[in-house]
């Protein structure tokens, strides 16, 4: 009998893609070099079935990074031990080597609205998201990281800017930053900020893994749809973050209108070239 | 957790403006330009509701290609309106929407269209049904032997039965990605087996007596009771079927059961 | 009562026989058979908010009438699949 199976960690050189269904079979007779593959942790919620399966096979290949779409974690109302202890049996079953979720809300009074929904910045917002995050690290014994959304609206009671939020959230807490740079473009464009500033707030000891996706242009604003190539605005904000962060475990989304795996790996392999560029940088100025 | 009533009246009234329509209670709590917050509220309620269809058309495709883009965009809605998500999890959502279509006005010209619903929601929870080992039929051996009446057999968790005054199993097949929605057949009450094998949704079509065992097996009737239902060369028959294709999870005698 | 206990008996040999000539769960060997597709096709995205619909009108509003009339392959389905007239 062989050893027990080891879970893969992420290679913080290579860029990693979203798993999703319609190319598990290219991807598991490819076997592209891949950092990670991420998947919906709530896609594999079920006791049982072929999604499951597939993803015990890729877990052989990969690093496997759960990324939660549904635990609310910035809801009034109480956690959903329920959600949470799928979650958590999932990690058991699954050993990702990443565990995130959103800095948002997305039920509240035991109304569903399955939406990625946003936040006031405020002191009492604050506090009320680390005790929560807090709770979810305890219960899943591991640390999470916590990704910065994409939003449309902004609110009045908002006082701390999100780049101090998210930065103070990781600082209390002890949980990662799972840093989006095209949320955090899509908000700069969307309410008039400056997407540098934040990115710079965000201590880069906390970040553990960046996302970068397509968006779209609306009369609303930009609509953060993950359903189209990176803009090359985002790719521009991507190599001044590695820059300065140095490589680190980099995701490239895209859920609607999913194109050929092929095009996807395109994708990717840009991220890769950013990455190596950012691991040289650091090397020459290390010498 | 410390109440947070500033919070939650905040997302209350969010909830509001998304679901029900309406932003003046909102309006006052946000920042930035009136005329563009409304617009961006507008993207919240779209993602919401398209949300919601787009999970329902994947579980139910066939439904959604009968009828045609713009009906199923209104009856999602419905739907929503009716029975939103209970959870989290998208994936768990829709179990009620055969219900919906069968009450639905605008569908009582399609009389078998909740039937179809029924058969795709059927394949969904097969789908996703837990795995489970198959039947221990080695130490079964014994126990056929002695007391053979009062063995009852479970069937595996993917299994499921749909039964219809329609040939809901032909639509349903017409309407397949490489089909044109012409059906094969235009009569038939389907009883329709679903079940998953080899991490395969499959569907088979069952004669009625077939169809009335399976049930019995189903509500845990003893084979004594339901081997009256077939003749003794179709019961054998489905027996075999049944262990052939993994359709049997358990057994067991005299409230022992096994596995 | 003997006659359904041998029927009984020989239905379940037969079963058993075929139960345990059977190979065990795993993922599907592609290409195989043909299938029915292997996972589900509507999942959680991620926030992926779409602008393609007319959104979530007010509850209240008259909906547009021209939507409430099927125009799917429902069209293909013959005759007989019709209600019964009068109804």
């Amino acid at each position: 009998m062989s050893a027990r199976f080891a879970p893969r960690a992420p290679d913080p050189a290579r860029a990693g893609i979203g798993l999703r269904t319609p190319h598990f079979e290219a991807l598991a007779g490819r076997r592209p070099a891949l950092s990670f593959l991420e998947v919906h942790s709530e896609n594999y919620f079920a006791d049982g079935g072929p999604s499951l399966a597939w993803l015990e096979r890729f877990r052989e290949d990969y690093a496997v990074s759960l990324h939660g779409v549904g635990l609310s974690l910035g809801s009034a109302d109480p956690l959903d031990r329920e959600h949470l202890s799928r979650l958590s049996r999932l990690a058991a079953r699954i050993e990702p080597a990443l565990v995130s979720e959103h800095l948002c809300w997305s039920s509240v009074g035991g109304r569903h609205l399955n939406e990625l929904l946003p936040l006031p910045y405020s002191e009492e917002v604050l506090a009320h998201v680390c005790e929560r995050v807090s709770q979810v690290q305890d219960m899943l014994g591991r640390t999470i990281l916590v990704e910065n959304v994409s939003s449309y609206l902004r609110f009045a009671s908002s006082t701390i800017p999100e780049g101090e939020f998210v930065a103070e959230l990781a600082c209390r807490t002890g949980c990662g930053v799972l840093l989006d740079v095209n949320n955090a473009w899509v908000n700069a464009v969307n309410h008039g900020t400056d997407a540098r500033e934040f990115l710079a707030a965000i201590d880069p000891a906390t970040v553990g893994e960046i996302h970068v996706a397509g968006c779209e242009t609306t009369p609303a604003g930009l609509i953060d749809t993950h359903g189209a190539p990176v803009f090359p605005e985002v790719w521009a904000l991507l190599e001044e973050t590695l820059a300065r962060l140095g490589p680190v475990p980099t995701l490239v989304e895209w859920d609607t209108n999913l194109p050929a795996l092929d095009v996807l790996l395109g994708e990717a392999a840009r991220a890769d070239a950013v990455l190596a560029a950012a691991a040289g940088a650091r090397r020459r100025a290390a010498a | 957790m410390k109440p947070v009533p500033a919070l939650a009246s905040l997302q209350a009234r969010f909830a509001d403006a998304v679901l029900d329509g309406g932003d003046e209670r909102l309006a006052p709590l946000l920042a930035g330009d009136p005329g563009v917050n409304r617009r961006r509220l507008a993207v919240y309620r779209d993602a919401v509701h398209a949300n919601r269809r787009e999970t329902l058309r994947g579980a139910f495709p066939v439904v959604a290609r009968l009828v045609g883009e713009g009906f199923f965009d209104e009856a999602t809605k419905g739907f929503g309106w009716r029975s939103p998500p209970a959870c989290a999890d998208l994936n768990r959502y829709g179990e009620g929407f055969p219900a919906f279509l069968a009450a639905y006005p605008h569908a009582a010209a399609m009389p078998w269209l909740a039937d179809v619903a029924r058969l795709e929601w059927a394949w969904q929870e097969s789908l996703m049904a837990a795995d489970e080992p198959v039947l221990d039929y080695a130490a079964l051996t014994g126990i056929a032997d002695a007391e053979p009446e009062g063995l009852r057999l479970r069937l595996h968790a993917s299994v499921r039965l749909v039964r219809s005054a329609w040939p809901v199993l032909a639509i349903w097949e017409a309407n397949q990605p490489d089909r044109d929605g012409t059906p094969a057949r235009e009569e038939g009450t389907d009883d329709v087996l679903a079940w998953r094998e080899a991490q395969r949704v499959r569907l088979a079509l069952l004669s009625p007596p077939e169809a009335d065992f399976l049930e019995g097996l189903g509500r845990g009737l003893p084979l004594g009771e339901v081997c009256a239902k077939m003749d003794g060369r179709d019961f054998t028959g489905m027996l075999v079927r049944l262990a052939r294709h993994g359709m049997l999870g358990g057994y067991s005698v005299e409230g022992a059961a096994k596995a | 009562m003997r006659s359904k206990r041998l029927l009984i008996r020989s239905a379940l040999a037969g079963m058993i026989a075929a139960g345990l000539g059977q190979a065990p769960l795993a993922v599907a060997d592609e290409g195989k058979e043909k299938c029915y597709g292997i996972a589900k096709a509507g999942q959680n995205d991620c926030g992926t908010a779409t602008h393609s619909c007319a959104g979530l009108a007010k509850k209240d509003n008259a909906q547009d009438e021209w939507k409430y009339v099927p125009k799917g392959t429902c069209t293909k389905l013959g005759g007989k699949l019709k209600p019964p007239a009068g109804k």
